[in-house]
């Protein structure tokens, strides 16, 4: 019996490895890099958190670094002490009247939405008020009749950093982000009214009822704009749009993801973030692509040259190469989009590192 | 001799507030400096002027404390004046304070090049260069990332924040300059309201001192030399 039960629980844990072919499946030394180089990382964020747990003295960082560590594959949470406790009490100590949890006014967007997934990634039901009122913050930013935005406005449904409301896909994108990991209703109007906007900046002329879009499939920054250069689809966004898209609902049969998979299998490269200049927002890309990669759920990315990509293994290869002595990353071309805070840009790839790992 | 020290005297005290100034809603901080100006308003009313104080300064220095004294009133009160004034004065108060420094910057290259249009024109173009900054910093962010203290100095540097900071309204994340400007896609904080004011009304007070030193001295000299 007991023979049977090893046979049967063998076969089990094998079946789904053996459902991937060879190519499918990632490199088991590129794997162990993936994880020590993640460990460096973590280390590296380690040296750097301040006396009251935050990085860079900042909310999103803070929540980006102390997500790092929650979703690490070595699980770490609340028991292991002041390195994650205190960024915790620093998220909280910077919860606002309106539930916003942010230091600045001008991000509240992106601090709340990364705050809330971070605090909800502990675990912990005692922060469950607090992420409540984050969620109610976040939905009220969004562009709709309230504010005198009627739907067939280009910025209907959309989402801005909080200090005006001039939204795009970026922050719309963290902000569904943050409210499926908060699990927000699936019937909530927001989704809907997100799923407009987000069509909207996807140049897909099918689905996209803007004049500027063009038949390419992937996304530009906002409905007729990407800071390369017109309304340009480009990697960052592209992988948000997916995410985006995914986060609302939608899977592979719906045009618009399919859309943007095929931007995806044109334009493969993790060399830089495809489209965009002097490589603006490099490791967003690579935080976003490890995302929606994940995600998609397909371990193999067939470009349109008929060439088969193994993800994980491309991802690693090239994250490691520019590793810096530290264990640190950071972009050294361009500063644009806190890109020159080597704490957000390690905090990024290490959960870029985490979905690598974590794919089974 | 002791209403000639009121000027210094007044900006040391105000800036030694505003530099422990961490946040400008802190309404015991403001009530000093509201109680400052309103200290130096009353000197400066309410006291004979000595012979050797430069009359042109009278106007300026009374101005600039009226301007601060109101601003601080509108930022503290509780009698703050409803909807859309409370948002617009503060707004114009900016204008003005910015107005007052670079008129004085005018008047003084004016002075320096003995010719009112050149002054003018002078004053003009620094406005507008570092209206500008957002823009024209770009392309040197991008080739020397510079840290977030110079980043912060640049935006304080740029009158558009003064005037952003005073209506709430995150400017670098509008559209148009979002699109032409590196600054809104970098981490940055606005300048202090306070304290620019502050630094604007001094350095406008500053110009008109120097203006009116020179020309005293100048004129003396002309004198000696006829």
């Amino acid at each position: 019996m007991k023979t049977l039960f090893k046979s049967f629980l063998i076969a089990t844990l094998l079946l789904p490895m053996g459902l991937l072919t060879a190519g499918e499946m990632m490199n088991p030394e590129l794997l162990n890099r993936a994880k020590r180089a993640a460990d460096d990382g973590l280390r590296y964020l380690r040296e750097q958190q301040a006396e009251d747990g935050s990085w860079s003295k900042s909310v999103g960082v803070t929540a980006l670094a102390l997500h790092a560590y929650l979703e690490n594959r070595r699980g770490y949470n609340e028991s292991d002490g002041p390195f994650i406790t205190r960024p915790i009490a620093f998220l909280l100590s910077h919860v606002n009247e309106d539930g916003s949890i942010s230091e600045t006014n001008h991000n509240r967007n992106y601090n709340t939405a990364v705050a809330i997934t971070a605090l909800q990634a502990t675990n912990n039901p005692e922060y469950a008020k607090v992420i409540r009122n984050g969620q109610q913050f976040i939905k009220g930013l969004q562009l709709d009749q309230r504010q005198g935005y009627e739907p067939n406005h280009k910025y209907y449904g959309g989402v801005g950093y909080g200090g005006d409301e001039r939204p795009d896909l970026s922050n719309i994108y963290m902000a569904l982000e943050s409210l499926r990991a908060t699990s927000l209703d699936s019937s909530d109007p927001l989704w809907e009214k997100a799923l407009v906007f987000v069509s909207r900046s996807q140049n897909h002329s099918e689905t996209n009822d803007q004049a500027w879009a063009t038949d390419d499939g992937g996304f530009a920054y906002m409905p007729g704009y990407s800071p390369h250069g017109e309304a340009v689809s480009y990697g960052g966004m592209t992988h948000a749009g997916l995410l985006s898209l995914l986060f609302a609902g939608m899977d592979r049969n719906d045009p618009r993801v399919s859309a943007a998979y095929d931007w995806i299998r044109a334009n493969y490269t993790l060399e830089t973030n495809p489209g965009a200049k002097k490589n603006q927002g490099l490791f967003y890309y690579y935080n976003a692509f490890a995302k929606s990669m994940h995600a998609y759920g397909e371990p193999e990315i067939t470009d349109t040259a008929g060439i088969k990509h193994n993800w994980r293994n491309d991802l690693t290869r090239r994250l490691l190469a520019i590793q810096e002595k530290d264990g640190a990353w950071i972009n050294r071309d361009s500063p644009k989009w806190w890109e020159g805070n080597k704490n957000l840009c390690t905090a990024w790839v290490v959960i870029a590192l985490n979905h690598v790992i974590n794919t089974p | 001799m002791r209403q000639s020290l009121i000027l210094p005297g007044t900006l040391v005290i105000v800036f030694t507030l505003t530099g422990h100034l961490q946040d400008h809603t802190n309404p015991a901080t403001l009530l000093m400096i509201l109680s400052a100006c309103i200290l130096m308003l009353n000197l400066i009313l309410l006291h004979p002027f000595p012979a050797g104080f430069p009359p042109g300064l009278l106007r300026p220095v009374t101005g600039a404390a009226t301007v601060t004294a109101a601003m601080l009133f509108l930022w503290m009160t509780p009698v703050a004046p409803p909807g859309a004034l409370r948002d617009i004065l503060p707004l114009a108060a900016g204008v003005a304070v910015i107005g007052f420094c670079f008129a004085s910057l005018a008047g003084l290259l004016a002075r320096l090049s003995g010719n009112d249009q050149e002054g003018a024109w002078w004053a003009l173009c620094l406005l507008a260069t570092l209206m500008t900054i957002p823009f024209w910093i770009s392309p040197p962010i991008e080739l020397w990332h510079p840290g977030n203290e110079t980043i912060d100095t640049l935006i304080a540097l740029c009158p558009l924040s003064y005037l952003a900071v005073l209506s709430d309204w995150d400017y670098l994340r509008f559209d148009g300059v979002y699109r032409h400007s590196i600054l809104g896609g970098l981490r940055y904080e606005y300048p202090n309201p306070v304290t620019t004011s502050v630094s604007y009304l001094a350095l406008g007070i500053l110009f008109r001192y120097a203006h009116l030193i020179l020309k005293t001295v100048w004129s003396t000299e002309k004198k000696l030399l006829e």
